[in-house]
């Protein structure tokens, strides 16, 4: 069932952001709350949350958050492992439409008023983005939930297994061509499928990600990823991958060669 | 046998229709003779069908050999007209006889009387066929009306003669029945109160009695074979109409069969689709000199292919739609469309003789007899590579109706000539179909442009001068043009690679871009920029002295490096595109060419612009996958195919075409476009 959450207005936002800068994090679980002021609801489109639901959704959060170590100063590895497991929270028990999940507003609510601890535990001292959801694929929660969306699959045992297969920076460069490729989940899923099955010969992951990313951009004006079946578009998918590895490996060579000399 | 003569008809009394009036009844066809000639005749097979088997139609272009020939010229020639009233005698005094037989078995023969004046009502195909003009037909759902069709045997005849060799069903079992038939001009022989005039139409046949009759039985099938004719089994029935001296205009006659093949298959491919019992309903073939000329299949020749789809389409319950008239309320037909993605080829002689051209967007009309009456034209997709195709049946109940709105040749409705609610009928199919392929084109073929299309030259004039680093006079040059929107660069990246985004840092020694560039998407997908200052990218550095002769622009531009002398106003280069790109091959390399003009005079530099296209609108690659193709110049030509590799070419402006060739690079749109400024002149 699709489900509303509250909703906090940019301008709500953005000061309650300007408030915490002063704060240290104990003030700010302090200042958590499931309702403020200024929170509107969308007037249809499902059920309303209440505030013990908001209550129970925090508590998860704030479980998965003390797992990893929070407040503490987690290593990146604890950090990485707290994400997935966020995703996976937030996309399974949310009951968010992506409708719903587009909206900035649901995800400042979120960071700035029922989990800032957790949101500045996450990122201390955070880029406006990161809370406020100027920028949905950037913000705390919301990449999160949109990761796993993008990658959730229903038919597999574990419909969210893809979410391991790129890290959080490789997915980034997905999310930074979101308007040709990452707008697309039947394509994302794709291309983790594709990915997951690469062999890279060594080359550095990175740059055959973006090459091969670049070269799917180059396909895109013309192929509708979207209309092909699965083993076309994979077969697709993994014949620019093998170029990209082989252009990566020849770059490498090539570089080799050069610094020989 | 020794009566076997011409006969040259006389206007009787009470008058008769001369032959050049017969031979204009066809009127003014539209489409090509020979592709008449295989309408009609195949109209009149498939009305004269014989209900238990399939219809074998072939067309075969022979010399007649030199065993047969004597007998042609010793036989054909008694008492045959003189030569200008006739050509029949030239025709066979020639070194070779040709002949085109247009035959068909399995269908009925020309039966009934031989006499036009036995009152028989039923069955009267020889009469009709050989002795009268515009009988109406009396096949129920036949593809004829007018009875008219014959005349074109005889228009394609150079010699104005026919031979009718049929085989019918007869009260007492079969009869082969062998005539000619000639019709030219009407003509006056003898002088004074001895002449006599002639309506033009001539026979021959059996002389004996009072007109000329054809020779039948034993008779027949003995001359028919001295003459070489193929002939029939004892139980086999059908109808050959040998045109002697075949007229095949430019075309030899090895192109004239396959031309004939190819034909057939515009005009008679739903007769080669198979019917409930599996069978195609008509088989057809063709002979060159007695090799086969193969008949293309409909199911695998582009682009007929689509309509065998369509065709398909339109008999299935679910994907075909019914078109209506809503006032008087009646079912007009059925339409079956399809839709692809197909690469444009050039049509083949019959099928631009039909109207189609390099992309298919017609739709098949047909009546119940489903022979090809048109293609009528329907909306263009925007698409360069969308194709579709339509075919549309009327109804049994709508089939007179439509019936009626064709001319002679069938080959259009023409609902002009009607009226009532018959009009309306064919008036609104269509109407119906422009609305089915309206919707057809439309789906996601809209290309909106983001953003409004409000000038905004003069705002950024104003702000022009704020910008530090670089000189600008702002956009607001040309007014009244609406602009698509701005051009971007692949900027998502910028948010994660910042250092690796490309950024152009003017300077006053470089020539910024002109502001005022003007960008068009073509309708093919490639963009077309047209620049009249070169590009900062591409154009070779220039002397920091910058000349700019468009007037006005002093009093706008604040940061301006030098003052320039005054100049006269000049007209600033221009490239017109003429046409869209294509692909064709130099040197074995394949190369897409743009073709365009330079419409200003005087001496003017071009340079070539290519990137690739991503996603969005107007988005250029500005970071290619390592080591992946780019589009790559090769190289200017003129009209006279003059080659000029380098890049950078300067040339003086005229009327003339020029082409940029440019090596695309697979799998990518490649966008081409020309730069054009006025040449540096040496100082």
């Amino acid at each position: 069932m699709s489900r509303l959450y509250p909703r906090l207005l940019s301008w709500h936002a953005k000061s309650l952001y300007a408030d915490y800068r002063e704060l240290g994090l104990p003030e700010l679980t302090a200042r958590h709350d499931t309702t403020h002021l200024s929170a509107v609801f969308v007037a249809t489109g499902g059920d309303r949350v209440g505030a013990p639901e908001l209550a129970e959704l925090r508590a998860k959060v704030v479980a998965l958050a003390t797992e990893a170590g929070y407040p503490g100063e987690p290593d990146q590895s604890a950090r990485s492992r707290f994400d997935l497991a966020l995703a996976r929270m937030l996309h399974g028990e949310m009951g968010l439409v992506p409708a719903e999940a587009a909206s900035g507003d649901v995800w400042a609510f979120l960071s700035l008023v029922l989990l800032p601890d957790v949101a500045y535990w996450r990122y201390p001292g955070p880029p406006r983005d990161r809370v406020q959801a100027s920028d949905i694929t950037r913000h705390v929660f919301g990449r999160l939930w949109w990761r796993a969306h993008l990658v959730h699959d229903p038919s597999e045992q574990d419909p969210h297994s893809a979410l391991t297969i790129l890290g959080e920076a490789a997915f980034d460069q997905i999310y930074a061509r979101r308007r040709a490729l990452g707008g697309s989940p039947y394509l994302v899923k794709a291309i983790l499928r594709v990915w997951g099955g690469l062999d890279r010969g060594g080359a550095n992951e990175r740059e055959v990600l973006r090459d091969f990313l670049k070269r799917l951009l180059r396909l895109a004006p013309f192929m509708c990823f979207e209309a092909m079946e699965d083993r076309h578009l994979d077969a697709e998918l993994s014949r620019a991958a093998h170029e990209s590895v082989q252009a990566v490996q020849a770059k490498k060579q090539q570089e080799h060669t050069l610094a020989a000399v | 046998m020794n009566d076997v003569a011409w006969y040259s008809q006389p206007f009787p009394p009470d008058g008769a229709s001369a032959a050049e009036g017969i031979r204009n009844q066809l009127g003014r066809p539209e489409l090509d003779l020979l592709t008449v000639l295989v309408r009609e005749s195949a109209q009149n097979s498939w009305d004269a069908r014989l209900s238990d088997r399939a219809v074998d139609y072939r067309i075969d272009y022979q010399t007649i050999s030199a065993a047969h020939a004597p007998v042609w010229r010793e036989e054909l020639l008694r008492e045959a007209p003189r030569t200008e009233h006739l050509p029949l005698r030239a025709s066979l005094s020639a070194p070779t006889i040709d002949i085109l037989t247009i035959s068909d078995r399995g269908t009925s023969g020309l039966g009934g009387p031989t006499r036009a004046d036995s009152a028989v009502t039923q069955d009267h195909d020889f009469v009709s066929f050989v002795r009268n003009i515009g009988e109406p037909r009396d096949t129920a759902l036949g593809g004829g009306t007018f009875g008219f069709g014959k005349g074109i045997f005889y228009l394609i005849a150079k010699s104005g003669a026919v031979l009718v060799h049929t085989r019918c069903r007869v009260d007492e079992g079969f009869e082969t029945r062998l005539i000619g038939c000639a019709l030219w001009q009407s003509h006056v022989k003898g002088k004074g109160d001895k002449a006599t005039r002639y309506t033009g139409r001539h026979w021959w046949g059996n002389n004996e009695g009072d007109v000329v009759e054809p020779l039948t039985g034993p008779d027949a099938e003995v001359m028919a074979h001295r003459l070489g004719l193929r002939a029939f089994e004892a139980d086999e029935t059908g109808t050959s109409i040998v045109v002697i001296d075949p007229e095949f205009g430019d075309r030899t006659p090895h192109e004239a069969t396959s031309y004939l093949a190819d034909t057939i298959l515009w005009n008679l491919w739903p007769k080669m689709l198979p019917t409930a019992n599996g069978r195609p309903p008509m088989s057809f073939s063709v002979r060159h000199q007695g090799s086969a000329v193969v008949v293309p299949d409909p199911r695998t020749t582009q682009p007929i292919d689509m309509f065998v789809e369509a065709y398909e389409n339109m008999c299935s319950s679910d994907k075909g739609h019914v078109l209506e008239s809503y006032k008087p309320k009646r079912v007009l037909g059925r339409l079956g469309l399809e839709k692809r993605l197909v690469l444009p080829s050039e049509p083949t002689a019959a099928a631009s003789g039909m109207g189609i051209e390099k992309a298919v967007h017609h739709v098949c009309l047909m009546r119940t007899a489903e022979l090809v009456v048109t293609y009528h034209q329907g909306p263009k997709p925007s698409a360069e590579y969308m194709s579709y195709a339509g075919v549309f049946r009327a109804t049994e109940d709508m089939d007179a109706t439509f019936a009626a709105s064709e001319p002679p040749t069938h080959d259009a409705w023409a609902w002009q000539s009607l009226e009532g609610h018959n009009k309306t009928f064919v008036k609104v199919t269509f109407t119906r179909l422009k609305e089915k392929l309206d919707a057809l084109v439309a789906i996601n073929d809209k290309v909106k442009s983001p953003g409004a299309e409000v000038p905004l030259g003069a705002a950024s004039r104003e702000f022009s001068s704020l910008v530090t680093g670089s000189w600008g006079i702002g956009g607001g040059l040309r007014f009244g043009k609406a602009k698509p929107g701005p051009v971007q660069t692949e900027d998502e990246d910028a948010e994660w690679d910042v250092e690796e985004h490309e950024t152009f840092v003017s300077t006053p020694s470089t020539q910024v871009a002109d502001p005022a560039a003007d960008v068009s998407v073509g309708d093919d997908g490639h963009q077309h920029r047209e620049h009249g200052v070169s590009d900062d990218r591409t154009g070779p550095p220039h002397d920091t002295t910058v000349h700019d002769e468009r007037p006005g622009w002093q009093s706008l531009a604040g940061t301006l490096p030098a003052a320039p002398p005054p100049q006269a106003p000049a007209a600033r280069p221009k490239v017109h595109y003429v046409a869209e790109p294509y692909y064709d091959d130099r040197d074995g390399q394949v190369v897409l060419v743009q073709e365009f003009r330079l419409p200003v005079r005087g001496t003017q530099q071009l340079s070539p612009q290519l990137s690739i296209l991503l996603p969005g609108n107007g988005v250029r690659e500005t970071d290619p996958p390592i080591g992946a193709a780019r589009p790559e110049f090769f190289g200017w030509e003129n009209e006279n195919g003059l080659f000029d590799r380098t890049s950078s070419l300067v040339v003086s402006g005229g009327p003339d075409i020029w082409r940029l060739l440019v090596v695309p690079a697979p799998d990518t749109v490649t966008e081409i476009g020309v730069a054009v400024k006025r040449a540096e002149v040496a100082r």
